[in-house]
């Protein structure tokens, strides 16, 4: 009875309940399966398997100096271009602003996340893609990069005048995000609390991003294929010094990062 | 069924009495259509519609000493029917959870307008609890689930194989070599950093700071003319520059913009309303493409980006940035 009574609701129930499944985990091993084609890549440069080497993790002290190797290897790099570069060292919780290899601008991490991906791949193909820098290829924040004001000449003196604003985006939400060339995402938000309009910015800007991952693995799922999946860095530092960051940043800037 | 049954007496209104049924043993009171009813509390089944019999309303039934069996009702639990049936009628012997979703029920249903309310309230909720699987559930779960593989067991052994010895010494060897190149980067003249968010500059001798003070740099501007046709846009370059050529008593020479932006005629390149004295302080250092480390006289706009792309100081900061830096000095701007 209550069968034929509730008998679409519970079809349909049913069905939504074995797509959210499916969706969860073709979610989950686009995780996996990013860290296996990242793997496999590396070593596929190396002409080897990765059963064929011996795992440099296992030499006492050894993945330490790659990792150092690494991130000297790309600042040398960064400093050889003429780019303001942007240096993430996750170890020491400090970012630094460089220009030709001189730090300028030193900046603690309050907080950060990483993503699972930097765990799970092979140690030695992460530092080995963080030998060189990370090129930035788009982004995107809730202030604007260059605070550009239209003005249009006086047709005589007297309309002329002289106008200072100060700058006024100490009253902005900050919060942006740096795409890069390796497909490593960089969130940048401020450790202040946020109140009022700050808040519906962030939670909006986080809305957005959140809805265009989960609108590119729909898309995949219902291809039945595997989901992209972006590996990402989430860093929370004061909001003055996040907005220094960006707009100092080239747009096509270099980005050394260590973890 | 049981459903059915429940309208069912509903619908005839208030229960029928059945007089084969009538022993209750229960002690419920049919009028009172109370479906709570304590079972087996009287081994002597009293009448119906005895007056005695107490009303109950709420609580739950005590179980485990009869049941109806003709109703079949689950709140009463059977094994030790030693009594007759309560009543022929179900409505009695629904549980009291029960009865109270049928009063919610009836409520809702009497009221259109509330139930609307109840069932876009439903959806919304619903739509929202789907949402949140692909944004924040999927997200949560790649998080969590996997296995690490950056800690691995460490092999003491491999430290006596040759080949991995000679591997660890070239690795050092390459380190240091990048750390010496690393270092021939940063000048060990004077220089000076600036900022142009926060409008401050530092100047640095051998590598330690020794004078920092606020500045002003490109306002961000694009001015248009009234044609439209010429645009300029007032913005200090970033990155590193070298100081090209030092001026004592530097005399402004106006560029077209500076008559737009107060809406006068463009004069000639060599009339004399192009040249200004004074306006740049005692001294100034050209960066390249006219863009100049200057004194002003708006030294009250100081720390604000207000300038045509120029960098100002005030005479005091001026002064001594100008005798630091020398000609092929670096500037670093931010």
């Amino acid at each position: 009875m209550i069968w034929e009574k509730h008998k679409w609701y519970i079809i349909t129930a049913a069905a939504l309940g074995i797509l959210i499944i499916f969706y969860l985990v073709k979610s989950v091993s686009a995780v996996n399966n990013t860290v296996r084609t990242f793997d496999d890549a590396y070593f596929a440069s190396l002409e080897q398997k990765e059963g064929d080497t011996i795992n440099l993790c296992a030499i006492p002290g050894y993945i330490d100096m790659i990792r150092d190797k690494a991130f000297l290897s790309s600042q040398v790099k960064m400093a050889d271009s003429d780019s303001i570069g942007l240096l993430i060292n996750i170890r020491d919780s400090v970012i630094q602003l460089l220009i030709k290899g001189l730090p300028i601008r030193t900046v603690r991490i309050d907080e950060y996340d990483v993503s699972p991906f930097f765990q799970r791949a092979n140690q030695e193909a992460v530092y080995s893609m963080l030998s060189t820098p990370l090129n930035i290829t788009g982004m995107q924040a809730t202030f604007k990069k260059d605070p550009l004001q239209v003005k249009i000449a006086p047709k005589d003196t007297s309309e002329a005048k002289i106008d200072a604003k100060p700058d006024t985006t100490d009253f902005e939400a900050v919060f942006f995000t740096l795409e890069t060339d390796s497909n490593i995402r960089f969130y940048f938000e401020q450790q202040e609390d946020t109140v009022g309009a700050d808040r519906r910015a962030r939670f909006f800007f986080d809305l957005k991003d959140r809805s265009r991952d989960a609108k590119a693995t729909m898309k995949a799922v219902t291809r039945f294929q595997t989901p992209p999946y972006v590996p990402y860095i989430k860093i929370w530092v004061p909001k003055a010094e996040a907005k220094i960051i960006y707009r100092a940043i080239p747009r096509e800037g270099l980005i050394v990062l260590t973890q | 069924m049981e459903e059915q049954e429940e309208k069912k007496s509903g619908e005839n209104g208030s229960p029928k009495k059945d007089e084969d049924s009538a022993p209750t043993g229960n002690g419920s009171n049919p009028e009172t259509g109370s479906g709570s009813t304590p079972i087996g509390s009287s081994s002597t089944p009293p009448t119906s519609d005895s007056p005695s019999t107490p009303e109950v309303s709420g609580g739950s039934t005590p179980s485990g000493s009869s049941s109806n069996p003709e109703t079949g009702s689950g709140s009463t639990s059977t094994g030790s029917s030693s009594t007759p049936p309560a009543s022929d009628s179900p409505s009695k012997n629904i549980s009291p959870i029960r009865r109270n979703c049928e009063t919610v029920r009836n409520y809702i249903s009497s009221r259109p307008r509330l139930r609307l309310s109840l069932i876009i309230t439903a959806l919304v909720a619903g739509v929202l609890l789907l949402l949140s699987v692909p944004l924040y559930l999927a997200p949560a779960l790649q998080y969590s689930w996997g296995t690490s593989r950056a800690e691995c067991a460490v092999d003491s052994s491999l430290l006596t194989n040759r080949t991995i010895t000679r591997q660890i010494a070239n690795t050092k060897n390459e380190i240091d070599r990048l750390e010496r190149r690393l270092a021939s980067f940063i000048p060990t003249q004077t220089y000076i950093v600036i900022n142009t968010v926060d409008n401050r500059f530092s100047l640095y001798r051998s590598r330690k700071l020794v004078r920092e003070g606020y500045c002003s740099s490109g306002s961000y501007t694009l001015l248009k003319s009234v044609d439209g046709e010429k645009e300029w846009i007032f913005k200090t370059p970033r990155g590193r520059f070298t100081i090209q050529g030092k001026i004592t008593h530097p005399v402004w020479r106006k560029p077209d913009w500076a008559f737009v932006e107060e809406g006068l005629p463009i004069p000639g390149p060599t009339d004399a309303s192009r040249y200004e004295y004074g306006v740049l302080g005692d001294y100034a250092m050209s960066l390249g493409d006219g863009y100049l480390i200057h004194g002003t006289l708006y030294k009250r706009l100081l720390g604000m980006p207000v300038t045509h792309g120029c960098i100002r100081l005030n005479d005091d900061d001026l002064e001594a940035v100008f005798n630091a830096l020398s000609v092929g000095s670096k500037v670093y701007i931010y």
